[in-house]
């Protein structure tokens, strides 16, 4: 494992530099957001045709803890985006809004015209200003038909572009390093793809935002209350991230050294020498300290890496640009506090407040198991409306299974999830079903498994946790079976399912594979 | 009558977090590109009284008041007001990350608004 790290360590810069993100700027279709003005007419809708919506929400209920139901609040959404695509002159376009179980501050549009946002934006946002900012971002990333270039990038093997983009980096590449134009190839294939995603991804957010503030001006709007609350609010939400992620690397770290002066320990323990563990101290704590300066290094690699592949990379260069664009507004059209009784209003209506609260609630027994309130915090979570709905149950399952220190399965309370059609989670299943199967209950698991994998066949995304729950609980022969019908079924999927159909040795032979690769790569680099 | 009134105010007591005009912390400029900062003797001025460099200015600043898309602030023991338009402030959110949730990636979907992640990639 520890030479594991170490390889990446070294591989991994090779690799980035090899990809390089100047060849990510060289793609001609990396627009930015000059050719749509905050004022004025839109460009044209590219022509589109549209995926099947109810799939698409389906497909949504299989990521993370689903869908929150709560029809007041959608509605009230849906008749905002109506108000939007009206302005936009698109108003028989499909969509409806919908709202993620998440905790994070996240929202993102599909193909389908559909909007999803996760809760806590509706916890969060202080006027309908602010909503209308977010929804005509994401109603922009539809208009423009952006998820054209996405699909083509995620089923990336035909994408033309992209992989001249590696070939051009592996000849300039390839000679200077003396490495073989095939291994550079698909280094900056696989790395590029990253990176021109996410490059195209940055140009789609500042069109987005300016194709949304044009709409949301034109709806009478305000700038400061609307883009701008909202762009704030991403900001101190990204800087509360990164302050979480480091002091989460932080707390790895002193693991990892912890657990490397433990091993040289250890190993030393011969019986009959008396006092070794006392000579072995320096030692082990300076091979703590390596394995800490190893860690630290693959952990700023990868602080780079997020970086440069980050879709938001740079939030104050969105505000920068709307700012820049409100400051040349007529006086009186970019100010205002904005709409703020319409949005209080609907946040609220009982249905609405009660759920809110509810899932504060569970968050907040999650954010703490061992807290004395958790149990507490996740009973009162599942009361009302939320009775049925698969994050407070999760919640509640998560919080029993702490006070009890996990000696019994606890998770017969997610059957209330599972029984409810419309509440109904992937999740639910996957976590119920592994339950099952880990206290020897097989027959239970593999009927739970089959009902949630019936009703979520359509969903993609379910497809590689249910083949590799098949693989270790019928076989790996129908694991496989499965995984064919995945890829002929959801091309951008193939890759995941052959992945949770492979057998445990296929799995280590591919490990060491890919190690020896490694292993090469640097070699060939470095010596 | 009364039950819906109780219910009105448990639901207020429930929804989150409320504008806070009462206490903003600035954290910047707007754009960032802004060399000097506006200061205004009154929110209902138009001109500013004085421009003071940016980079003079030590961020954050906390503003007890904002009055007519101004906020007040002390710059250097003095009380001045800044166009709100001009600055950048922080604003509170109830998200989170919970350890140990099992989390599947996005579908094929635009991730958009904001980093979605909690740095689990």
């Amino acid at each position: 494992m520890r030479g594991r790290l170490r390889r990446l360590a070294c591989v991994l810069p090779a690799i980035m530099l090899l990809a390089g993100c100047q060849a990510v700027s060289q793609l001609p279709m990396l627009g930015g957001a000059g050719d749509i003005a905050v004022t004025g007419e839109l460009p044209p809708p590219p022509p589109r045709t549209w995926p099947d919506p109810q799939v698409d929400v389906l497909n949504q209920r299989v990521r993370s803890y689903g869908l929150v139901r709560l029809p007041a609040m959608q509605r009230y959404l849906d008749g905002l985006l109506a108000d939007i695509k009206k302005a936009a002159g698109v108003p028989d376009w499909p969509g409806r809004v919908y709202i993620l179980a998440d905790y994070p501050l996240e929202a993102y549009a599909t193909a389908a015209g559909n909007i999803y946002l996760s809760w806590t934006w509706l916890d969060s946002a202080q006027s309908e200003d602010e909503i209308v900012a977010l929804l005509s971002h994401e109603y922009g990333h539809v208009y423009l038909h952006y998820h054209q270039l996405e699909g083509a990038v995620q089923t990336a093997d035909t994408a033309a572009g992209v992989a001249a983009l590696a070939l051009g980096v592996a000849q300039r590449t390839g000679q200077a390093a003396g490495w073989t134009p095939v291994d550079t190839l698909i280094a900056s294939y696989t790395v590029g793809r990253e990176l021109t995603s996410a490059a195209w991804g940055r140009g789609q957010e500042a069109s987005a935002d300016r194709w949304g503030m044009n709409v949301s001006l034109r709806l009478g709007y305000s700038y400061e209350a609307g883009f701008k609350a909202f762009l704030e609010r991403i900001l101190t939400w990204e800087d509360e991230n990164a302050q979480r992620r480091a002091a989460l690397k932080q707390q790895l770290f002193e693991q990892v050294q912890r657990q490397a002066e433990q091993e040289v320990l250890a190993r030393d323990q011969s019986p009959g020498t008396p006092g070794s563990q006392l000579l072995m101290q320096p030692f082990a704590k300076m091979a703590g300290a390596l394995e800490g300066m190893v860690f630290q290094g693959k952990e700023q690699l990868g602080g780079l890496w997020d970086a440069s592949a980050s879709r938001h990379p740079d939030t104050v260069a969105r505000l920068d640009d709307l700012a820049e664009q409100a400051d040349l507004l007529p006086p009186g059209r970019e100010g205002g506090e904005g709409r703020v009784e319409p949005w209080r209003k609907a946040r609220s209506q009982p249905a609405v407040a009660n759920v809110l609260g509810n899932y504060r609630l569970a968050y907040q027994a999650l954010d703490n198991l061992q807290a004395p309130d958790a149990l507490a915090r996740a009973r009162r979570s599942v009361r009302g409306a939320t009775a049925t709905h698969a994050l407070p149950l999760k919640a509640l399952y998560a919080a029993q299974q702490a006070g009890r220190g996990g000696r019994r399965d606890d998770s017969a309370v997610l059957d209330r999830n599972l029984a409810s059609e419309s509440d109904r989670a992937w999740m639910s299943v996957v976590e119920r079903s592994e339950a099952l199967q880990a206290r020897g209950q097989r027959a239970a698991a593999l009927r739970t498994m089959d009902a949630g994998f019936r009703y979520f066949h359509d969903a993609g995304d379910a497809w590689p946790s249910a083949i590799a729950f098949y693989g270790n609980v019928v076989g790996w022969d129908r694991a496989k079976a499965l995984a064919k019908e995945c890829a002929s079924r959801f091309a951008a999927l193939a890759q995941a399912c052959d992945k949770a159909a492979a057998t445990p040795a296929e799995r280590a032979q591919a490990d060491r594979q890919a190690e020896q690769k490694a292993k090469e790569m640097v070699d060939r680099l470095f010596k | 009558m009364r039950f819906p009134l109780v219910a009105a105010l448990c639901a207020m007591a429930l929804v989150g977090p409320v504008p806070a005009w009462a206490q903003t912390e600035i954290t910047g400029v707007s754009p960032s590109s802004r060399k000097a900062l506006d200061l205004y003797a009154d929110p209902h001025d138009l001109q500013p009284v004085r421009q003071a460099p940016v980079a003079e200015i030590a961020f954050p600043l906390q503003s007890p008041k904002r009055d007519n898309g101004f906020y007040a602030i002390t710059l250097a023991g003095q009380p001045f007001w800044v166009r709100s338009m001009h600055v950048v402030t922080k604003k509170g959110n109830s998200a989170g990350c919970s350890p140990g949730m099992r989390v599947l990636g996005p579908t094929n979907s635009t991730p958009a608004a904001s980093e979605a992640g909690c740095g689990t990639r």
